[in-house]
Order: structure tokens, then C-alpha cells, then sequence
């Protein structure tokens, strides 16, 4: 039986701190046939070797703005609060996946961390730049929001005429990271997906898009993969 | 003690915008301050997976949560009675009966504590308020951390072991054992009588504690305890 390791973000609830997933990340990758497991955020310095022997793939999945100091940048003054703990915790774990060669799969945030790690930059406040396609509003988050026409890899096997996708997202990923391909992108170039060696990330959210049943296909790609 | 991995069970929130799976930061401090390692199980009613989830576990911790459901010891509810999402009931009893039956050590912590009673055979008391005459106050609501009464631990048992004969505790419950499951011993109790730790009778690896536990671990005094039950893995 196979093994994905989920990523917690954090929550200020009553004023008392949590580790916190949204359960449709974990119900999707149960679909896909393996068995979640959650990871806290932990500290800097803490051995992550126990949670890399358990998994055989890792998930991070979406949420807040990435921090911009990751790439050299002052924060926009539309960014969202930057969560340090989370970002350091998530690239330690991205970091100790690799290196025992567990594949990746990156949801929304979880596309432009890897982005970013890799050497990539983003765009920190899409608005300021996207003009023809809108990423977010006042849509229930399970719409199909807009078109996405696949270029390469996984994504042009799963979908060769391309797909429609929710869409809620504050950043996108400006410079691509050198190792990373672009495999499915907007109409008007935004980054849909990239794939990498054991990398496989998307900006929508199929895990919360149920008018196109065929979205599972991402979760079993990476589940069969593992 | 180092690399031990803790299993912990994970609440179910439900709001408007998501389904929500968490755990307070407290659990994994008490956790990680021992050395150990947590993994978090995932409340997604997958309970066919339980045995599943504690492969390679050390321990699991069920925390304390919302109310257990009275229909498990044969009680309507009362209106006073907040039960928990349904999945968080069946999880729970899923993951204690696998932990149970491969005798992983288990520690239950307030609600996590009143659910191993209940599936040992024990009932609950549903509103102390209501229901008990003379119960002191269990509820500091709005101070999580606060200290509000003495407990008082059995010679001989694992808590008196640890804490000693007489010790202060936070106090966040309205629900609390009735009858005590015949596998289990009542090893702390408040003033009032009220049962506030238990342990495995025979060998069973069951510890509980009413109190949390896991709000005091930033204290050394209260270490011991998680520390010793690390050790006794």
C-alpha cells in the first residue's frame, strides 16, 4: 500500500494555533488508492527523517502567498501575510523528498513554492499582470472558471485537447524554474502546470472540481506514478 | 525515547467554505519537546484504513475533541450535549479498536480518554451541570491554559509515579466517566470525586487523562509524564 505525505498549513483558531489540512486534498489521494498521512509544520532543524521513510510521495497543497524574500523580492502591497514557519517547513520536506527520490505532486501554492525553490520567481499579484483571463471571484470554488490548453508531459497525455479548470489564486509563476517544463499554460501564457523530474504541480484545484469528473485523473496519474 | 512515532488523531471542522481536518498545536509541542515524531491521521471516515494508518506507529494519541456520542453507551442526548461530526466518532472508535487489537499503547486525552472508557464498556456523564450535584467547576472557558483545580493520584499508578500525590491541572469539559470500564483503573481524581486520569488494568497499554495534558508540557514539572510514556513504548 502506498503512502502520501500531506503538508499541514497553519490556523489561528480562538487564538490557539493548528495544523490543518482541507480534507479534500486527503479524500482525493484515498480516490486515488493510497493512504494519507499528515505532516505538522515542524521547526527548522527537526529531523524529517521518520516522515520520508513513511511516505513514497509528498503533497503540498495550496494556501497563502509564498514569501517573497524566497526569491530576492520585497513583498507586494497587496501580498498576503507571509507564514515563514510554513515556507521553511514545506522546502525542508520538498528537500528531503527529493533527495530519497519520493515524487512531488504541488497543488496551486504547492506549484509556486517548487517554483521558487528550484529558482523560479512569481508573479505576486496576478492583476497586475493577467488582463484577458481573471483567476478568482465570486464563484462557488468547484466552477470551471477557465480554459487551459496542454503543451507537453503528463498533462497533454491526460488531457490532449486541453480542459476547463477552477480557478482562485493570488499569485502565478513568473520565471519558470530551469528544470521545470511548462505543460499546460492559460490562453494567454500563464503557467497551468509544470513537470520536473519526480515533479508534477498545477495552479487549479481538481480536488474541489466536481462538474468535470475527469480531473481525478491528476491524483490517480501521481498515485499510479508512485 | 528519540524517533518514536506518534500517531495522532485528527479533528473534523465543517464550515462554509471547506472540511476542515486539524490538530492544536499543543499535541505536537508535547510531542516533538519529548523527542518523538507525529504523524497526523487524516478524518476523512476512511476507517477501513485504520489498521492501515498505524503501520509503523509507536503510540496514537486521541485527543480531546467535541462531545462523544451518548448513543454509544445507550443514551439519547441531552440538549446541553455538542456531539461531534459523525466521521470524527467513527474514525476514533476505528483507529482505538486497530491500535487496540495490535496493542499499540494508546493515550486518550480528555475527549480521546472518555472514548476509551466508552469502547472499554464505561458510560459518561453528559453534563456535569445538569447531572452531577456537588461537581466542582470542569469548565475554565476562555483560558485554555488556565489552572483550575487539585487532582489527587492512586499510589502506585503510573500518573503518581510521574506527577506525585497532589498536583493542579486546566480544566476544559463538561462531560466526564461515569462508570469505568472493568479494564481500567482510576489512578487521579478532583475533589469532587470526579475521575480524572485512568490506566490499563492487567497489562493493558491505556493511559487517559481528563485534563490536558498537553497544554502543561511547556512546564517541566508536568514532563514526566509524556516523557515516561515515551519510555515505557
Amino acid at each position: 500500500m502506498k503512502r502520501v505525505a500531506i503538508a499541514c498549513w497553519p490556523d489561528i483558531r480562538l487564538e490557539r494555533p493548528v495544523h490543518e489540512i482541507n480534507e479534500m486534498f486527503a479524500v482525493h489521494i484515498a480516490r486515488a488508492g493510497a493512504v494519507p498521512f499528515l505532516v505538522p509544520i515542524r521547526d527548522r532543524g527537526a529531523d524529517l527523517t521518520p516522515y520520508v521513510e513513511q511516505m513514497d510521495g509528498l503533497l503540498l497543497m495550496g494556501g497563502a502567498d509564498v514569501s517573497s524574500f524566497l526569491y530576492d523580492e520585497d513583498p507586494h502591497k497587496e501580498s498576503e501575510r507571509f507564514h515563514f514557519k510554513r515556507d521553511a517547513s514545506e522546502i525542508a520536506l520538498f528537500h528531503a523528498a527529493r533527495k530519497a527520490k519520493k515524487p512531488v505532486l504541488g497543488i496551486c501554492r504547492g506549484m509556486h513554492l517548487i517554483n521558487v525553490v528550484l529558482g523560479g520567481t512569481l508573479h505576486q499579484h496576478l492583476p497586475d499582470w493577467s488582463t484577458q483571463v481573471t483567476h478568482g471571484g465570486d464563484y462557488p470554488r468547484r466552477f470551471p472558471f477557465h480554459r487551459v490548453r496542454t503543451t507537453g508531459g503528463r498533462m497533454k497525455e491526460l488531457y490532449p485537447d486541453g480542459l476547463i479548470v477552477n480557478s482562485f489564486h493570488h499569485q502565478g509563476i513568473r520565471d519558470v524554474a530551469e528544470e521545470l517544463t511548462v505543460t499546460a499554460e492559460t490562453y494567454d501564457g500563464l503557467p497551468e502546470a509544470v513537470e520536473g523530474e519526480g515533479i508534477f504541480a498545477i495552479q487549479f484545484h481538481p480536488e474541489m472540481e466536481d462538474i468535470q469528473a475527469d480531473t481525478m485523473k491528476i491524483y490517480q496519474r501521481f498515485v499510479d506514478e508512485l | 525515547m528519540a524517533n518514536k512515532k506518534i500517531a495522532i488523531a485528527t479533528a473534523a471542522l465543517d464550515t462554509d467554505v471547506a472540511s476542515l481536518n486539524y490538530i492544536d498545536h499543543a499535541y505536537i509541542n508535547m510531542v516533538t519537546r519529548a523527542g518523538a515524531t507525529p504523524f497526523l491521521i487524516p478524518n476523512i471516515a476512511e476507517t477501513h484504513w485504520a489498521d492501515a494508518y498505524l503501520d509503523g506507529m509507536d503510540a496514537l494519541i486521541l485527543p480531546g475533541g467535541e462531545d462523544v456520542s451518548p448513543f454509544l453507551f445507550g443514551e439519547n442526548p441531552l440538549a446541553e450535549t455538542n456531539m461531534a461530526p459523525g466521521r470524527s466518532d467513527d474514525m476514533d472508535i476505528a483507529l482505538y479498536r486497530a491500535a487496540r487489537k495490535r496493542n499499540l499503547p494508546i493515550l486518550g486525552v480528555c475527549r480521546g480518554m472518555q472514548i476509551m472508557n466508552v469502547l472499554e464498556g464505561g458510560s459518561l456523564w453528559q453534563d456535569l451541570a445538569l447531572q452531577v450535584e456537588g461537581a466542582g467547576p470542569h469548565d475554565r472557558k476562555g483560558d485554555p491554559d488556565g489552572i483550575l483545580h487539585y487532582v489527587y493520584t492512586r499510589p502506585g499508578s503510573f500518573i503518581h509515579a510521574c506527577l506525585g500525590a497532589q498536583f493542579v491541572v486546566n480544566s476544559l469539559h463538561h462531560q466526564a466517566i461515569k462508570e469505568l470500564a472493568p479494564t481500567l483503573i482510576d489512578t487521579a481524581k478532583s475533589q469532587d470525586g470526579l475521575i480524572e486520569a485512568i490506566e490499563g488494568r492487567h497489562g493493558a497499554k491505556l493511559w487517559g487523562t481528563q485534563f490536558h495534558i498537553e497544554r502543561l508540557s511547556d512546564q517541566p514539572y508536568y514532563r514526566p509524564y509524556f516523557e515516561n510514556f515515551l519510555e515505557a513504548l
